[in-house]
């Protein structure tokens, strides 16, 4: 497993998004893993459950594009 | 991958050859880039291209024999570009350039008898490798037969300047009432220069070397003779250039033959196809003649693939450039997606003089990522999975005719997918013309793991067809679909094969009406090699009365949809790119005989038909299917043609969900099924996991298989209305 500092993965912008069991989402620390790495990022989830958000354009930007790097090694 | 496969492939790609007229130069001038540099109104460099090549250009540059015209190719559309004509141009427009930088002097000497053309070259050659050169000439000036060409031809300034340029570089005038040359003096290095008719000599072309110019006489070098019976000036200066590389070869103590024969060939294996060339004469401007050169050079596989071009490269890079990637043991895998890119369709080949095939090298070297372990796992995940949906019990199984099984109809699993009112029309017409002798077999032939390199996988699949036909004791399979054709063909040689559109013209086709406009006829890729689905094709459009047109690339040239090998996952552009090329051939809607070229050659404004749809009309006409729909099309029919299957139907399936044209779009675009929003749906609502909007939507999320599905929705009542979904592959943990 390697370790990055991956940053540019990170979503600060403010999120439309609420946790259905009533706690509000918190910009928290998160550990990405792919094909044997892994690296820590801030991602909004729950403050009280935990539930992660990965948002649209993440999923399709960076995150896709990292995915692909990642693939490529 | 080999070197030695390197080798063969790089062998094979002609693009690195030599143009036709530089291959007939014996100087190997690089007209194309004179011609380039010209066209571009770039005199100096155009002069700097002939200067690499020809030695003293200013005199050779004006008289020149220019067998490179006979050689251009343009003679056949407008004229040979004149070649000599621009050489001449070149010169008078730009200025010449200073003295060449001569190497350290090397304290040997030559003595060259003749002032003619062949003698100044080889002085200059020699004096620019740093020997001592003494010139014997007779007159005023040396130049020789050179004085009696015409002021407008060579003017006299011309041959003063070099005089002048040769000595310069440290040429000592030797000028003599009388010349000859007898004997050498003991020790002494000679070039005797017999186009100078002053000169007396005892020598005959037939006493000399014509590939180094040498003489039985020690240290002498002769050349200058007449070309087929008249004076040559290109000849005089091959002669008077290749014998200063024999005196230098001699001097250092090398062989004075090794390496030369294959400078002399004249040959190219070049190949610049014509078909699209406009003829266009013969211009008075030498820019504007210029311009009219062809830049000659293959290229003809990356012009008509797009996949080829999309990289800007020849074929001998991408083999290059694959070589290297399996050479990468830690680091980035830069041509995974090339690589991964390629459809796979063989038309490089066809077109190829040397049969280049990317495909091969594609397939071969997808296979070597997959063993190696570096195939990046999303490349062909989603048509893999596709696969193993059109091969599940949901999809696939066999019956055997009722009395008895005298062929096993094939359909394929995109046909199934796309046309099933049309295949099913079509099973029940074959039925009652196989008098209930018919067997039926569904699934997919293993295609996708052939193309994505699951060698081990495709293996798996023959297995299973191979005990399923055994079973049927064998019979004759009728193929529908050409892909299937091709992995039948390669991987179950064993078992007979026809295609469908032969058996129905044995058996008679429906009586149908046909269309009055004219179809453009699109041949699948995978026809390539076999004529007889082409011929089958085409025979069945005659018997139907159905007028069609031919296009640019068919037959044996025929183009790819981008479907095949599964370019259209690993590379959508690219596909988008071929399909927009093919479909600029005709203006005519276009008619297939392959499942999945009608759907990729889909176009909201433009019909694609498949040739089921001429035999079994649909009541309106059907759009693209898209990846969803084709998986339950498929569930569907096994259900209509072979019953229900054993297996218990998912929980998830009976979700009613509500997909907008716009959301149906995106999700086809991003490979999301509407299995995945089910299963999404059905897993969250036994949880209360997920997140809400301001909007009222709300947001569930899933792992399936390798990814992670988003899906925003409303609930209706029982009706899920999809607002959006995408999904990514990476994993997340809260850290702690």
């Amino acid at each position: 497993m390697t370790h990055h500092s991956r940053n540019d993965l990170s979503f600060s912008s403010a999120t439309e998004w609420r946790c259905r069991c009533g706690g509000t989402l918190v910009p928290r620390k998160v550990a990405a893993l792919y094909m044997g790495s892994r690296f820590e990022v801030e991602l909004p989830a729950c403050e009280q459950c935990g539930f992660i958000l990965v948002p649209e354009e993440l999923a399709l930007g960076k995150m896709l594009e990292v995915e692909r790097i990642l693939e490529d090694k | 991958m080999e070197q030695s496969r390197l080798k063969d492939l790089e062998r094979r790609c002609v693009q690195g050859e030599p143009a036709y007229c530089q291959a007939a130069c014996p100087l190997r001038v690089n007209v194309r880039g004179l011609c380039a540099a010209l066209g571009k109104e770039d005199y100096g460099g155009a002069r700097k291209i002939l200067s690499k090549a020809m030695p003293l250009p200013d005199i050779l540059g004006r008289i020149c024999d220019h067998p490179c015209e006979d050689a251009c190719i343009r003679k056949e559309k407008g004229g040979a570009i004149e070649i000599g004509r621009l050489e001449r141009s070149c010169l008078e427009k730009s200025s010449p350039p200073a003295p060449p930088l001569s190497l350290p002097s090397r304290n040997k000497e030559v003595t060259i008898y003749g002032g003619g053309l062949s003698s100044m070259v080889c002085a200059y050659e020699l004096a620019r490798k740093g020997y001592r050169v003494l010139l014997e000439y007779t007159g005023p000036l040396p130049g020789g037969r050179l004085h009696s060409l015409p002021e407008e031809v060579l003017p006299k300034s011309v041959l003063e300047d070099s005089w002048k340029l040769l000595q310069q570089m440290g040429v000592i005038p030797v000028p003599r009432k009388k010349l000859t040359f007898d004997d050498p003096r003991e020790g002494e290095y000679a070039y005797v220069g017999t186009d100078d008719p002053e000169l007396e000599h005892p020598f005959s072309p037939e006493e000399v070397d014509s590939l180094t110019h040498q003489t039985s006489l020690e240290g002498v070098f002769v050349g200058g003779f007449p070309r087929e019976g008249k004076p040559s000036p290109l000849g005089e200066t091959v002669d008077g250039k290749g014998a200063a590389n024999s005196l230098d070869r001699l001097f250092q103590g090398a062989s004075l033959s090794s390496g030369r024969e294959k400078k002399l060939s004249r040959e190219t294996r070049l190949y610049t196809p014509l078909h699209e060339v406009e003829s266009l004469g013969v211009q008075e401007n030498p820019v504007e003649e210029a311009r009219r050169c062809l830049q000659c050079e293959c290229l003809y596989c990356v012009r008509e693939c797009a996949f080829l071009e999309h990289y800007g490269k020849d074929p001998r890079l991408y083999a290059r450039e694959i070589y290297n990637n399996f050479a990468i043991v830690h680091g980035h895998h830069k041509a995974n997606k090339m690589i991964n890119s390629c459809a796979l369709c063989g038309l490089c080949e066809a077109l190829c003089p040397h049969d280049f095939s990317m495909a091969d090298l594609c397939r071969s070297s997808r296979e070597e990522m997959v063993d190696r372990g570096f195939m990046p796992p999303s490349a062909h995940e989603f048509a893999l999975l596709d696969m193993e949906q059109a091969n599940s019990p949901r999809a696939a199984g066999f019956r055997q005719g009722e009395k008895g099984t005298r062929g096993v109809f094939f359909p394929g699993c995109q046909l199934t997918a796309t046309l099933p009112h049309q295949t099913e029309a079509l099973v029940t017409f074959l039925d009652e013309k196989f008098e209930g002798t018919l067997g039926l077999l569904l699934g997919c032939c293993g295609a996708p793991a052939w193309w994505g390199g699951r060698r081990k996988m495709l293996e798996e699949r023959m297995e299973d067809l191979r005990n399923t036909l055994q079973s049927l004791g064998n019979p004759p399979l009728i193929l529908a679909c050409s892909s299937c054709n091709e992995v039948f063909r390669n991987f179950l040689p064993e078992i007979p094969r026809i295609s469908l559109w032969e058996e129905l013209l044995r058996k008679g086709l429906p009586p149908r009406k046909p269309l009055e406009k004219p179809l453009a006829l699109h041949d699948p890729c995978t026809t390539r090699e076999t004529p007889e689905w082409q011929e089958g094709a085409r025979t069945i459009l005659r018997q139907l009365g159905q007028p069609f047109e031919e296009l640019l690339f068919s037959g044996e040239t025929t183009r790819c949809c981008g479907y095949g090998g599964l370019q259209s996952f690993a590379h959508p552009e690219i596909a988008e790119e071929g399909v927009r090329r093919r479909l600029e051939e005709s203006e005519a809607p276009f008619l297939t005989y392959c499942a999945m070229c009608r759907e990729s050659l889909y176009q909201p404004d433009r019909r694609t038909f498949h040739f089921l749809e001429l035999l079994f009309p649909p009541p309106a006409p059907p759009e693209k299917t898209g990846f969803s729909r084709r998986r339950e099309n498929r569930e569907e029919l096994r259900r209509r043609l072979l019953g229900p299957p054993e297996c218990p139907e998912n929980p998830w399936n009976r979700l009613e969900l509500s997909v907008s044209p716009e959301v149906r779009s995106l999700l086809e675009e991003r490979h999301i099924l509407d299995e995945d929003l089910r299963q999404v749906l059905w897993k969250t609502s036994k949880t209360s996991e997920g997140l809400l909007s301001s909007r009222g939507t709300f947001l569930a999320r899933s792992k399936i298989g390798n990814a992670t599905f988003w899906v925003e929705y409303r609930q209706e009542r029982e009706i899920f209305e999809i607002c959006n979904a995408w999904s990514h592959r990476m994993i997340l943990e809260l850290v702690p």
